[in-house]
């Protein structure tokens, strides 16, 4: 049969001026024709664990769960995403799979011969998606297969990502797993973090629900640090997972942060997505960015940001000091927002936050900014142009720049060796410098993505069991010198 | 024998409540882990709701071996009306979040002067009894618009004798007669010169005790009430300035060096949400509280 290079199904959104009405899901997925056609699509490279399945970080086993959705076996197919990742309603909507799996489909890429192919990729991420939820709406009760009790204990720190990831493997070996939060509710980043419009949560009420069903024991409201401290849990646990993510927001030092307006990322988003500031007033969280915004940066949560923003009914300003092209965000999801009608600022680089005399925000000052080439051979450096200042009319500002580590858990321990970002040094198997505590997720590498995390906690879990099983701890640890590899 | 963080783990309950003014009550809360683990000076996080606002309280009262502590609740704004609307002898709360924030640094000062403006009295409370255990001299002024702003009078001067307690009430109901700057004034004119000064309260109240703290080389460790998100040390809403540092309130307040905090900006900060907080407080009582009393009713 020929190839179907470019014939990608594409999944149905819900039109701009729709979605920038609410807080719902705007990516529908795919129809079960759309499921089935795009199945059609995968040429079942034999090599494809040198090909998507090598572009995922969890190493999902692609053509394999593919294969069985052909063959009407999707309850199977889901056991084969189980396998390496448990959580695929979630990925296959958050997941950046453009540069991930579908990166490195042979209709796009080959990776093999590392050249580009003419064609569009399999819609890996939308496949993904339709399995989990077909699973969640079918009521079916998937057999986890959880081991008999090894009558051993372990305490995972942070309910995100990579603390729910390890406490599902670790739980499946017959351990007994307690997570602690400091948040009320679980999820972590896709709790607080990502939009609902980009991740229902309904998904994760459900994945909750599974979890406390296989017996994992929640701990909400125990922030590890200042409620209890590591050291209380040493004692008590065979194990214990750190899992606290590099969540604290950070802004950039320019005048002006002080003033009535100014947000950080994940001040908006807290009070946006976990607690639903766009129902306000049922809702009692408040969220107040006037009449305009502008979000500053060029990466997830900046889109993130924008996209509430952009829903709240706020003329929302993105500025970013490099172009569409260098920033890390997706580009379908710049298209996106420009539909919705934010207003895209490249090569703007914020200097001032101008206040009026009640010290409120009505301004951004920014400086335009020309790429150079780098002399190092590193992405094209922004350069400032002289004489382009300008203030753009804002009443608030929102600083998507980046993350903080968060060491409230670990401050103070001096068992735990960190790095110079205050993030926790791992080995190759996530053990810390403190015997039987693992770290995982951007607590060990900074800031990256949901799988990434999810990859780290299912890796750790493994370690942690094998530790848990033989009690071996190497003499002579070594922090791994790119912890972001791993 | 001790018992396992898990043991102490459950959820938290109402086991008590009680009103002693129009708008103030006390909750008695079980929740083992912090009547275990909480120190003087530390608060917790209340959210009555999945879709409450969070609320920062202070522990006034521990009691360790009942499993249970006490808040002292001022209905002033949407997430605390919500609680005393919300919450009953008996319930399950949501979620409580804690024991939060950094201890207060108990020592021997001296001479301490304890400042606290209406709720705060209660936040201080916990702090008189350790500071009164490493043998200091604790004296409280407990300082309201009105008498109904007083709290804990009977409980600090059973603790303290009745002479080193003042009341100052600015409507001049109750007590003497002016704010707590003025009692401030008063109380080294005419007690003594204190070598520590802790105020609870409002942060322009801890703005008036800071300059006179200042003017006298006074030290003085100061709540400061700065408006908290996720108290977890992530947000950053919270954030004060003290002298060139920005120092996270949730993580090491909320008793910071009041002599150095910038206190202008935390008045201006919190004023932000206030038309907002209006809105959502008489929202709640006049359309989700009504319904919620009629399913009651039903119920």
């Amino acid at each position: 049969m020929a190839i179907r290079w470019l014939d990608r199904n594409e999944t149905v959104l819900l039109p701009p001026e729709v979605r920038k009405k609410t807080f719902k899901e705007y990516d529908m997925g795919y129809t079960v024709n759309q499921l089935l056609d795009e199945c059609d699509r995968c040429i079942f490279c034999r090599d494809y664990d040198k090909r998507c399945k090598a572009g995922c970080p969890v190493n999902n086993d692609i053509p394999v769960f593919i294969d069985l959705v052909e063959k009407g076996k999707i309850v199977e197919a889901y056991k084969v995403l189980l396998k390496t990742n448990p959580f695929p309603a979630i990925t296959g909507r958050v997941c950046p799979q453009e540069r991930l799996c579908e990166g490195s489909c042979i209709l796009t890429y080959d990776t093999v011969k590392q050249k580009k192919n003419k064609g569009l990729p399999v819609g890996i991420g939308a496949i993904e998606r339709f399995i989990g939820d077909a699973i969640r709406l079918s009521g079916i009760e998937i057999d986890e297969g959880i081991k008999p009790d090894s009558g051993k204990k372990v305490a995972i720190i942070g309910a995100g990502p990579g603390g729910l990831t390890a406490a599902y493997y670790l739980r499946k070996e017959g351990h007994e797993v307690h997570v602690f939060d400091a948040l009320p509710q679980i999820g972590g980043v896709m709790a607080y973090g990502i939009p609902p419009e980009r991740l229902d949560r309904k998904v994760l009420k459900w994945e909750e629900r599974r979890l406390r069903k296989m017996g994992i024991k929640f701990h909400l409201g125990v922030l590890v640090g200042k409620s209890v401290t590591l050291y209380d849990l040493y004692g008590e646990f065979d194990a214990i997972i750190l899992a606290t993510g590099s969540g604290r927001g950070k802004m950039m030092g320019i005048p002006g942060e002080e003033l009535n307006g100014v947000y950080t990322a994940i001040e908006f988003l807290t009070r946006v997505n976990l607690l639903k500031a766009y129902e306000f007033p049922k809702a009692g969280t408040p969220v107040k960015l006037g009449k305009k915004t502008a979000v500053i940066g060029g990466g997830f949560t900046a889109v993130d940001c924008a996209l509430d923003a952009v829903r709240l009914g706020v003329e929302t300003h993105v500025v970013y000091r490099r172009t569409r092209e260098t920033s890390s965000a997706r580009d379908v999801e710049w298209d996106h927002l420009a539909e919705e009608g934010a207003i895209l600022h490249w090569l703007t680089q914020p200097i001032e936050i101008i206040g009026d005399e009640n010290g409120k925000v009505k301004g951004l000052k920014c400086i335009k900014m020309e790429l150079v080439p780098d002399p190092n051979g590193g992405r094209p450096r922004p350069k400032p142009i002289e004489g382009s200042e300008h203030i753009i009319e804002v009443d608030s500002v929102i600083f998507a720049v980046g993350q903080d580590a968060n060491p409230t858990a670990y401050e103070g321990v001096k068992e735990i060796q960190t790095n110079k970002w205050n993030n926790v040094d791992v080995d190759d198997h996530f053990r810390t410098s403190w015997k039987g505590v693992f770290a995982v997720g951007d607590l060990v590498n900074g800031g990256d993505t949901v799988v990434r995390a999810i990859a780290h906690g299912r890796k750790a879990a493994l370690y942690c069991h094998e530790y848990l099983t033989t009690g071996e701890w190497p003499e002579n640890w070594e922090a791994h010198p790119k912890p972001w590899t791993l | 024998m001790a018992k396992s963080v898990v043991e102490l783990l459950t959820n938290p309950k109402v086991v008590g409540k009680k009103q002693v003014s129009p708008r103030g009550y006390f909750l008695e809360i079980y929740l083992p882990l912090v009547a275990q683990k909480a120190k003087a000076g530390q608060f917790v996080t209340f959210q009555a709701t999945e879709i409450s606002p969070r609320q920062p309280l202070q522990i006034v009262d521990i009691n360790p071996e009942k499993g249970t502590f006490s808040v002292l609740v001022e209905a002033y704004n949407r997430a605390t009306v919500e609680l005393v609307e919300l919450l009953e002898e008996g319930e399950e709360i949501f979620n409580i979040e804690g024991p939060n924030g950094t201890p207060f640094p108990v020592g021997k000062y001296g001479t301490v002067l304890l400042v606290g403006q209406g709720w705060g009295a209660g936040a201080n409370y916990p702090i008189a009894k350790e500071l009164l255990s490493v043998q200091n001299e604790v004296y409280a002024i407990l300082a309201g618009g009105s008498r109904e702003n007083i709290y804990c009078e009977e409980e600090y001067k059973t603790l303290l004798g009745e002479e080193k307690v003042f009341v100052y009430t600015e409507d001049d109901d109750y007590g003497k007669e002016g704010g707590v700057a003025q009692a401030v004034e008063e109380f080294i004119r005419d007690v003594k010169r204190p070598d520590l000064v802790v105020f609870a309260g409002s942060p322009v109240g801890g703005e008036e005790v800071a300059q006179i703290t200042r003017d006298k080389g006074v030290k003085n460790f100061s709540l400061v009430a700065s408006t908290m998100l996720c108290t977890s040390g992530l947000c950053l809403t919270c954030r004060v300035k003290v002298g060139d540092k920005m120092v996270l309130n949730c993580i090491e307040g909320p008793y910071l060096d009041g002599n150095s905090v910038d206190w202008k900006m935390v008045t201006f900060r919190n004023g932000y949400y206030w038309d907002l907080e209006k809105e959502g407080a008489e929202y709640f009582a006049n359309k989700i509280l009504p319904k919620l009393k009629r399913k009651k009713q039903k119920t």
